[in-house]
């Protein structure tokens, strides 16, 4: 038995999913603001060191999101003048709303990927949070299956290879062509996989419940939680605002 | 109601690691298509690559609720691998998942042929575009909205066509 880390995996996907329904809801820019960038910084910051590319690749998209912005919503009062280009309020509330919306919920991810090993979230998936067993049997066999998926189908990409074909599908046609084979495979392993296990008695094996780790740091972590709810509340509900202290000269 | 065997959760197993490593491929394309287009563009790009879940298992188990599970299953791998979407996976998974059984659902779970993989994709896009609007809210300019559904209604009956001739062919028999 593997050790589920500092927290429990069960909190960190309930922390997971309702903060990122939270920013997924939330129109309010002070509060996504408060909201996504803590969760961005401890996400990176965790993630950086093993999925440095998929971060860089995340922001090199807000280059794109820009151009988004500035071609479909660059209305309003101007607040930029580059030479001919006219930056709007419009295209810069856009800009940063959407922004920190999914940077917020891509800190998230990271987070979560970065702490939670997934078979032990799958177990505490079935034994606390109580996720029908079928359900994490197939869970559990997918991602059992992930580095036998992957070996598959770089033997199929090698044999497109040497066949003339592009090794990375594009097309529907390519696609066709590598899905057959690699669920032909699946299919045959995973038909005597469920023979198996219904032959040692799958269908009559009891859950172990177990209740949620509630110790510090998930104590810590469903606070946080709570406080993050709270002030997408007060944004969405306006009552949190930006206050500029007015100079007196 | 069909029980689902042992065997059935295997082949969702399946089903959901292929999808998840599918989607997880997808937001390659979503990023390069972002980064060169914006949002807009690699939401058009990568559309119907996240529908093939539903189709895929349903043509493979042909039991009630297989393409709902299929779908939510693949996108909760999804969620445990590393990508930006996080989360939001789990969302348009299981919002996706539901709207891809109602295909199934109106021809009483009788059928699970191509036409039924087809509808079936192209039922989840317009879901896809309703969640893209909360997601991207000041995007969605009716324009935007229009190209989006058109876009990922065509390119999930495409892809739910493919994946449902896929499953035929390696289940085997007819369409029943």
């Amino acid at each position: 038995m593997g050790r589920e880390g500092p927290v429990d995996p069960a909190v960190l996907f309930i922390y997971g999913l309702v903060l990122t329904l939270v920013l997924f809801i939330d129109r309010d820019a002070l509060s996504l603001a408060l909201i996504g960038a803590p969760n961005a910084i401890v996400g990176f910051a965790l993630g950086w060191r093993k999925y440095k590319v998929l971060i860089a690749l995340f922001l090199i998209g807000f280059a794109g999101l820009a151009i988004n912005a500035l071609l479909l919503t660059n209305v309003g009062p101007a607040v930029l003048v580059v030479g001919p280009l006219i930056v709007r309020a419009g295209a810069v509330n856009t800009f940063i709303t959407i922004g920190l919306r999914i940077t917020g919920i891509a800190g998230v991810a990271f987070l979560f990927v970065s702490l939670v090993d997934p078979a032990l979230a799958v177990r505490s998936l079935e034994r606390k949070l109580r996720l029908p067993k079928g359900v994490c049997f197939a869970l559990a066999y997918a991602l059992r299956l992930i580095d036998l998926m992957s070996k598959d189908l770089r033997e199929i990409q090698g044999v497109r290879v040497l066949r003339g074909y592009r090794s990375v599908p594009i097309t529907p046609t390519d696609i066709k062509s590598v899905l057959t084979p690699l669920l032909s495979v699946g299919y045959e392993r995973a038909l005597w996989v469920g023979i198996a296990a219904e032959l040692r008695g799958f269908r009559l094996r009891k859950v172990s419940k177990e209740p949620l780790r509630i110790g510090w740091m998930e104590a810590i972590v469903l606070t946080l939680l709570a406080l993050q709810i709270l002030i997408a509340l007060a944004g969405m509900l306006g009552y949190l605002q930006l206050v500029v202290p007015h100079m007196p000269y | 109601m069909k029980r689902y065997t042992v065997v059935d959760w295997a082949i969702l197993g399946l089903v959901a690691v292929v999808t998840g490593v599918i989607f997880t491929f997808t937001w390659n394309v979503y990023y390069i298509g972002k980064a060169l287009g914006g949002p807009v563009v690699a939401r058009a790009l990568s559309y119907g690559l996240w529908f093939i879940g539903a189709p895929l298992a349903a043509s493979l188990i042909r039991k009630p609720a297989s393409a709902f599970l299929g779908e939510t299953l693949g996108a909760l791998v999804e969620t445990f691998l590393p990508n930006a979407g996080g989360f939001t996976n789990l969302i348009y998974g299981i919002c996706q998942g539901i709207a891809s059984e109602v295909a199934y659902a109106i021809f009483g779970y009788r059928k699970w042929g191509v036409l039924q993989g087809m509808l079936a994709g192209a039922f989840a896009g317009p879901v896809a575009v309703a969640l893209d609007a909360i997601l991207f809210q000041s995007l969605a300019t009716p324009p935007v909205m229009l190209a989006w559904t058109i876009a990922s209604v065509i390119s999930g009956a495409i892809y739910g066509a493919i994946v449902s001739a896929i499953g035929r062919t390696v289940r085997g028999g007819s369409e029943k």
